[in-house]
């Protein structure tokens, strides 16, 4: 699972993973996305699957196979991520066949443990694995890896990561791996009501796929134009984006086995090469993030959750 | 609904414009005791919001109080209106009194714009829902406090607490015209204009009882 | 179908559990004073002589008692909910209201005898959830979440194999409650782990061009003009620019109050009902659990449902009937 022949002093034996794309994007623009990230992006895992609305799920669904092929080809792990919030009868039908597709699945709702009933999984960042309770009965029921929820300081993502080596051999006889989130806008609601629709005056029934025209969110101020965060169909996510450089080495320090990039509409092949030579040691985080500031814009870099602060605070200058 | 019961709040409206400002301190400092003694828990779980000072600023009088919370003591003081404070929680008199006697509910006090808070505004949450822990009336203890006062006063506010008691509800559509208007056959204002003379008479005994108590205050008789 | 509905009722002090219990309550929920319940705001809550008293009080009139120990804990911290479900037990609380599944395998492993309620914090959606929950940990009732049409809270009843209960009254926000952390992200604090949404501590009001401004860990939420109906702090709430145009883009300032779908409810199947405002006063649980007290009692006995007169107390002055109506969504 690990990136082999790695030395070094400050490398690290951390790996990197491309989580799912919490965005509407058309096809064509996905197809051309996952060719690129499977050519060039140094990442050892790619997440596909719809997690926010089911929707959206049909439009890039059967190109999933032929998407996943090529990752593999390219040497990386494909994982079908599954929804955040299941409700009907239909979005139950597909997160069975998302755990029946042949993949490592990502949990993203309590329905697909049931579903999966004991084999070995992924615990995404929308469950809710607080603590090492949690954590130890999901590694009994199947748990490869587990990402903590965005909220987790990075104190606690440590713990969770020392726990986690303390722990009985989970189902693929191997200690679970934490997987921490270090890149993109961090999950902050999930909702029944689609905001996208009702920004236009409709309904998540006849939403019209309002979504589409925001590839990297809708974004929301205060009154007093103070950033709030952005709309993604059902949810809500950070106004700016998460980059952990700084907590990187640390993190894989205390047994962090994963680093987690989540699309964004910039370059993420850069942005996982950048990544990349933080674990590599071969850049110090404060070099990579002023290198990082040109990919993404106008987009403020936060990281208060992992400084056991307000989420939205930015990155101390 | 309101909750809040307007007749009191009169007759105190009336002391704090009647009361010299010699007798003032003595009486809150009176009120303060009397809650010591008859709600001592609730005593001691206000001093853990300890230190806080917490500005009453209502509307419609002059006066305003402030609230000063150490670990051992509760101090209530006339204040100016712009003493500095911790917090100060704003609205008239009689909307302050039933949000701190539990009659309304402080959500709905603030949903409502009857009370507006500027400051730290956990510490006013937190004596709010402290003081809402024990069933209390300010009225009582206020009475307790003045121990020549006591006997005819709380006579009084029971009579006519009883008085209220019977037109609440009615007053309460009287103030809303939508409501008193659905309500027909019935006139609640009406009723209302009865028990402000009745207020207006009860004053009036009020006002003898208030002038014994300031002469025997000037006799040096200190309220308890 | 029960004939009479429980009535689930807050007691966020002890005078409002006794105010909960004196209206008619069949049960209230508290919690202890701590980050161990969802709604840890300053000066309400138990501690332990308290809820040993409260319950006392309750069960001399035959009432139940729940104690809600349903936020969750951080790494490293579980020392306090494993406090609070061994106290639970041992002072004889009727059962628990539980959210995280290290909560929930604690309580299931070293308190099987005590009563376990899956908390609307755990987020338990659809039914396959409540399967796991049920088969997992011994859950006898589950809370539902705030986002389902009533044809949907039937349908689920029907097939649960526990014990529903629903919210009837009180505020609501539409995130799936459990899983909305934009409070933590606005002002550091969370309901998750610290058991409170937009605390008080986190809220300043400020005076602006004669419009009363709301603020959240410094971030404006909304601005009320004098008269102007208001509405919690919390995000879900906040008035906020979405293309240059300031609207609800979450959800309108008001509270839920399915008094008029009574019936309905328990034709559902609907086992209990849950009124919503430990944070709130006396004066609010006397209120409502009176009227709702009222109501079930009517809907026993056959006669019709006496009409509540709620909206002065509900938030933003304004009632719905929240997800329960269709095309809320």
């Amino acid at each position: 699972m690990m990136p082999a022949g790695l030395t070094g002093s400050k490398r690290t034996g951390a790996g990197l993973t491309l989580g799912p794309l919490l965005f509407h994007w058309p096809v064509e623009k996905r197809r051309d996305f996952y060719a690129r990230i499977a050519d060039e992006a140094p990442v050892d895992c790619v997440h596909l699957g719809e997690v926010i609305c089911s929707k959206r799920a049909p439009f890039f669904e059967r190109e999933i196979p032929a998407i996943a092929e090529r990752l593999k080809k390219a040497g990386k792990q494909v994982v079908l991520s599954t929804l955040a919030l299941v409700t009907t009868e239909r979005e139950i039908a597909e997160v069975r066949a998302a755990c029946d597709a042949g993949y490592l699945v990502e949990v993203n709702d309590v329905s697909c443990l049931r579903v999966l009933g004991g084999r070995p999984h992924v615990v995404g960042p929308l469950m809710n694995v607080f603590n090492e309770g949690a954590l130890s009965y999901m590694v009994r029921g199947g748990a490869v890896r587990v990402v903590p929820p965005p909220e987790v300081s990075a104190a606690g993502i440590a713990t969770l990561a020392r726990a986690a080596q303390g722990m009985d051999k989970g189902a693929m006889d191997q200690s679970v791996e934490i997987e921490a989130f270090a890149f993109g806008r961090q999950v902050l609601s999930i909702a029944m009501r689609c905001y996208h629709a009702r920004s236009r005056g409709l309904t998540k029934d006849t939403c019209q796929f309002a979504c589409e025209a925001d590839p990297d969110g809708l974004p929301l101020a205060t009154i007093a134009d103070e950033p709030f965060g952005v709309v993604n169909g059902i949810s809500v996510l950070s106004h700016g984006y998460v980059a952990a450089f700084a907590q990187m080495a640390p993190l894989a320090a205390a047994g962090v086995a994963r680093f987690r990039l989540s699309p964004q509409d910039c370059d993420m092949v850069a942005v996982a090469k950048l990544a990349r030579s933080v674990l590599d040691g071969a850049r110090e985080p404060t070099s990579a993030l002023a290198e990082l500031r040109p990919l993404i814009g106008a987009v403020p870099v936060v990281d208060g959750y992992l400084r056991g602060v307000s989420g939205r605070e930015t990155i101390p200058a | 609904m309101t909750g809040e019961l307007p007749t009191p709040v009169h007759l105190l409206k009336f002391a704090l414009h009647a009361l010299p400002p010699p007798l003032m301190q003595p009486a809150l400092e009176g009120v303060m005791r009397a809650m010591e003694r008859q709600h001592e828990k609730l005593f001691r779980r206000l001093c853990k919001l300890a230190p806080a000072r917490i500005l009453f600023v209502p509307d419609d009088t002059p006066q305003a109080f402030l609230l000063d919370i150490a670990a051992e003591r509760l101090r209530l003081e006339p204040a100016a209106r712009d003493a500095k404070a911790d917090v100060a929680i704003k609205g008239r008199l009689a909307a302050l009194l039933a949000l701190m006697e539990g009659r309304v509910d402080s959500d709905t006090a603030f949903f409502t714009r009857s009370v507006q808070l500027s400051g730290d505004t956990a510490i006013a949450v937190g004596f709010r829902n402290t003081l809402d822990g024990e069933n209390i009336s300010l009225m009582e203890d206020a009475l307790a406090s003045v121990k020549p006062l006591e006997e005819p006063g709380r006579k009084l506010v029971l009579r006519l607490d009883r008085r209220l008691g019977r037109v609440r509800a009615g007053m309460e559509r009287w103030r809303d015209g939508v409501h008193a208007r659905a309500h027909g056959g019935h006139d609640p204002a009406e009723e209302h204009a009865a028990v402000e003379g009745e207020i207006a008479g009860l004053r009036k005994r009020l006002a003898q009882l208030e002038a014994t108590v300031r002469r025997r205050g000037a006799g040096g008789e200190k309220a308890a | 179908m029960t004939k009479y509905l429980e009535l689930v009722c807050p007691g966020g002090t002890p005078a409002a559990f006794r105010a909960s219990v004196d209206a008619g309550a069949d049960t209230v929920y508290c919690g202890f004073r701590d980050v161990t319940n969802a709604r840890n705001y300053p000066g309400l809550n138990f501690d332990r002589e308290e809820m040993a008293e409260a319950i006392d009080y309750a069960h001399q009139r035959g009432r139940h008692v729940l104690i809600a120990i349903n936020t969750f804990p951080r790494a490293g911290e579980m020392g306090p909910w494993r406090q609070a479900v061994d106290d639970a037990a041992s002072l004889g609380a009727d059962a628990v209201i539980l959210a995280d599944i290290g909560v929930l395998d604690y309580a299931a492993s070293r308190h099987p005898e005590l009563r376990r309620h899956l908390s609307v914090q755990a987020g338990a959606s659809n039914m396959l959830s409540l399967d796991f929950y049920r088969e997992n940990f011994g859950i006898s009732r589950a809370v539902l979440p705030r986002m389902f049409e009533l044809r949907e809270v039937a349908s689920l009843v029907a097939r649960m194999g526990v014990e529903a209960e629903t919210f009837a009254f009180g505020s609501f926000g539409t995130m799936t409650e459990g899983r909305c952390i934009l409070s933590s992200y606005l002002c550091g604090k969370s309901p998750s782990s610290d058991g409170a949404c937009a605390p008080a501590e986190c809220v300043t009001y400020a005076e602006r061009d004669g419009e009363e401004r709301v603020l959240l860990g410094g971030m404006t939420m909304n601005s009320f003009a004098p008269g102007e109906p208001a509405s919690y702090p919390t995000p879900c709430k906040a008035r906020l620019m979405v293309r240059g145009e300031p609207m609800y883009i979450f959800d309108e300032p008001e509270g839920l109050n399915a008094h008029d779908i009574l019936p309905r409810l328990k034709e559902a199947g609907v086992t209990a009902l849950k009124i919503e405002g430990r944070q709130r006063s006396r004066a609010y649980v006397t209120q409502v659990v009176r009227t709702f007290r009222a109501a079930l009692d009517a809907l026993a006995e056959g006669r019709p449902v006496p009409p509540a007169d709620l909206v002065g107390i509900t938030e933003g002055g304004k009632e719905s009937l929240g997800a329960y109506r269709k095309g809320w969504r």
